[in-house]
């Protein structure tokens, strides 16, 4: 299973809501779809979903173009829009009986495997409640269990974790952890970049609707390294004094700044993680008494501030 | 018996099963149910006790006050409620949720019609006890019940797709309120009709001369439109990048060809040409206001459009007028309109009515599509050279409305200005751009000059747009599918 996104263009008029955007992923990742608003990552998915067509390019979903073959690509593609179930008067397994029956799932198989679903979600509790009497956590659940019911290989989630509490985002980082571990590509666009660096394997930034860059964690980290900063950052700790470690650690080799920071002392190494060794193995040779000494990872939410600048179309 | 169960669970539409559900579990329908039957006693008890027995005709003066609270509960109720329920998930905010599944929009819209229609019948058998005991009072017989039932449930069914493609109309407030407004219109002639219809089969009975004609092509003119707003409506909710005009095109061909035989039978029993040319003029009018639609339509295809056009020339040329686009809706609409009037001049010279009041159908017919076209195409040009930041290409349609309006109206103005009082004898400079000139002798052949020239040059100017159509009407390049082909064919290897 492999998604490619083709030199992707969609203009709406003058805007260029996507401009030449190219990346790929495939089963079993979580791939992160970063940007500002009005980025271009919701035209992008909804492309992806068979509900808009590009100005020119194309998006491969395991072969079959959602541009020529829209309706096979529906069958491959589960989407979560950013808006919730809005349907009155129906309840939670009737909303999931009527999109498996929508999608052509049969019985007597729909029934086991709206229950597997609804088991799976964790809605089997509240499966005779009406949509409308949900909270907007078990509405996501439910629109997460929509795009489900078909079992299609990818999963394109726009903004889901917008507006959950942290338990109903920890359940659905969950969810999404079990669901890529059974092979299922899952791209997923979300603000809260913290959270979404737990669960993705690779992101794609963009902005105005062009691609920054894209590729797993670590080579993005690489990349953003190699342009913006040291190679490693660590974080020491000693038991006592901060200066006496700080005026030696000045002195040190590969060392390129070091600074106080609250109880730790910052230090910037031109090099990797042999040098961070080195570094760890001089200091307890100079019988400085270390109770921490960690590498500082920059952090998705860095990158994506120092990549773009937050300008919208 | 599990198997023929699970065949007809599986092969039900699942919109029917959803809104079904929903109407049960919710209390609006069953309100309306509940308050319907609560009227129709209290109806046929008061007209039992006005009455003491001693109208001879009082089985049919029931019928027809429970017919009428009926047609009217039912025109006002269900299409609103079939419309309010479509328009709830076909909103800007909501619009994916039906059309990210496999579901087809036809399926979708004929889901919300038989849906609506279900419980119009529920609401009809509900009341056929009511309406068959009326056959125990006097002055009515049975076939007539049930054909006033019949008529009466076949105009509430259009009625409920005339709800529900005013909620495809994806637009602002108030243009949604102005055609609910229409639609409003609509009902109430159709509600004046059903009720007229029933009085009529009350008074007289199912054996009066021509019943069975009257009654028949009122309900395949019924049907017609049924047809009609049904495909409308699946091209409103069709994706932009499907091909919108082909179901809608096909739909208004067979409309055109059921009404054309129709009226062909209603000449030759009536012995006078009136239906075919009314037919010409109607369908003349039809064919003008799609050009107004055409010229709203796209001017290049997209790629799932163009692995579809055929490769051979004639296969080509008929895809063009049948495919979404400006230029093949135009010469579509131009092909029709000759045709009809081709079809309907031959059929009065054939069956030997042909007078002066066929000249006269025959220039109202051209002048339709002509007028038509015309502002179509200056709408067109406006939009694309001077207004292209205002109006979007879909709404080119009320520009060419305005066009028209304005048309009729200033000429109007201007003769009142120039010539005042005697404005009244200069009729050639007024209607010099009013379609309405067609219809008049005086006034039609300083029309159709001013209006034909006037299409001449609006046509020279948009050649280079149309040639350009013409050219990227192509299907895709062998090498852009066999690149989708091979792509394809590396996961199975």
């Amino acid at each position: 299973m492999l998604v490619q996104v083709q030199n992707l263009h969609r203009y709406f008029g003058r805007t260029k809501a996507v401009d030449d955007l190219s990346f790929d992923f495939g089963s079993g990742q979580i791939f992160g779809f970063i940007g500002p608003n009005g980025a271009g990552k919701t035209t992008t998915m909804r492309i992806m979903a068979t509900l808009d067509e590009p100005t020119s390019g194309n998006i491969m979903i395991n072969g079959t173009s959602v541009t020529e073959d829209p309706e096979r690509a529906r069958k491959l593609v589960g989407f979560m829009p950013d808006t919730l179930p809005t349907h009155r008067d129906i309840t939670v397994h009737e909303y999931l009986d009527f999109f498996a029956r929508a999608y052509g799932v049969r019985n007597p198989q729909r029934d086991e495997v709206v229950h597997s679903i609804e088991e799976f979600t964790n809605l089997l509790g509240i499966k005779e409640k009406t949509l409308r009497a949900l909270s907007k956590g078990m509405k996501q659940r439910v629109s997460l269990a929509r795009a489900l019911v078909h079992d299609p290989p990818l999963l394109v989630l726009d903004e889901p974790a917008a507006g959950l509490d942290p338990r109903a985002r920890v359940e659905l980082r969950e969810l999404l952890k079990v669901l890529a571990q059974r092979g299922k590509a899952i791209l997923i666009s979300s603000h809260i970049l913290t959270e979404l660096a737990e669960i993705v394997n690779g992101a794609v930034i963009i902005e105005h609707g062009r691609m920054v860059t894209a590729g797993t964690i670590d080579q993005i980290l690489a990349g953003a390294n190699q342009t913006d900063r040291a190679l490693t950052k660590v974080l020491i700790r000693p038991l006592g004094e901060l200066e006496p470690l700080h005026r030696a650690l000045l002195e040190m080799p590969h060392v390129e700044a070091a600074t106080i920071d609250g109880e730790h002392v910052e230090v910037d190494l031109d090099g990797g993680e042999e040098v961070a060794c080195a570094l760890l193995a001089e200091l307890i040779k100079r019988e400085f008494k270390v109770l921490e000494f960690k590498q500082h990872r920059v952090h998705l939410e860095e990158i994506f501030m120092t990549m773009t600048k937050g300008q919208v179309q | 018996m599990k198997k023929l169960t699970n065949y007809i669970d599986n092969h039900i539409n699942p919109i029917v099963v959803k809104e079904l559900r929903q109407a049960v579990n919710g209390r609006f329908v069953s309100g309306v149910l509940v308050l319907f039957l609560l009227i129709s006693v209290i109806a046929i008890l008061v007209a039992l006790a006005a009455d003491e027995g001693r109208s001879p005709e009082a089985g049919g003066e029931t019928l027809l006050l429970i017919n009428g609270i009926l047609v009217i509960t039912c025109l006002l109720f269900l299409p609103t409620y079939a419309g309010a329920r479509l328009a709830s998930e076909w909103s800007d905010t909501n619009v994916d949720l039906l059309f990210i599944t496999t579901i087809k929009p036809r399926a979708i819209i004929w889901g919300k019609v038989l849906a609506t229609t279900i419980l119009g019948a529920l609401i009809y058998s509900a009341c056929m006890p009511f309406m068959m005991l009326t056959f125990l009072l006097r002055g009515i017989d049975l076939p007539s019940i049930l054909i006033v039932l019949a008529t009466g449930f076949l105009g509430v069914v259009v009625a409920i797709q005339f709800g529900v493609f005013a909620a495809t109309i994806s637009s602002s407030r108030g243009f949604r309120s102005l055609i609910s407004l229409g639609v409003l219109a609509g009902l109430a002639v159709i509600a004046f009709r059903l009720i007229d219809h029933a009085i009529q089969t009350v008074e007289r009975g199912i054996g009066v001369t021509h019943f069975w004609v009257q009654t028949g092509t009122w309900a395949a003119c019924v049907l017609c439109l049924l047809a009609l707003f049904n495909a409308f409506s699946v091209a409103l909710i069709s994706p932009v990048s499907a091909n919108r005009a082909l179901p809608v095109r096909l739909t208004m061909m067979a409309v055109w060809l059921v009404t054309g035989v129709l009226s062909f039978c209603w000449t030759t029993t009536s012995y006078n040409g009136d239906p075919i040319l009314a037919w010409m003029l109607l369908s003349c009018v039809a064919f003008g206001c799609c050009t107004l639609i055409a010229v709203c339509e796209r001017e290049s295809w997209g790629p799932r459009l163009q692995r579809r056009i055929p490769r051979n020339a004639l296969g080509r040329l008929c895809a063009l007028l049948l495919y979404s686009g400006s230029v093949g809706g135009l010469m579509w609409s131009w092909l029709m309109a000759g045709l009809t009037m081709g079809i309907g001049a031959a059929s009065v010279l054939y069956l030997g009515h042909w007078s002066e009041e066929v000249h006269r159908y025959l220039w109202a017919s051209f002048g339709m599509i002509l007028f038509g076209y015309t502002y179509a195409l200056s709408a067109l040009l406006l939009r694309k050279y001077v207004l292209g930041a205002v109006i979007r290409p879909e709404h080119t349609w009320s520009l060419a409305l305005l066009l028209g309006a304005l048309g009729c109206s200033l000429p109007w103005l201007l003769a009142w200005l120039l010539f005042g009082r005697d404005r009244w004898r200069h009729d050639e400079f007024v209607y010099i751009v009013n379609p309405y000139a067609m219809f008049m002798i005086p006034t039609r052949w300083s029309s159709l000059v001013f209006v034909g020239t006037w299409a001449g040059l609006v046509t020279i100017a948009a050649l280079p747009s149309f040639i350009g159509q013409l050219r990227r009407f192509r299907p895709a390049a062998p090498s852009e599918t066999g690149a989708s082909d091979q792509t394809q064919a590396a996961p199975a290897a």
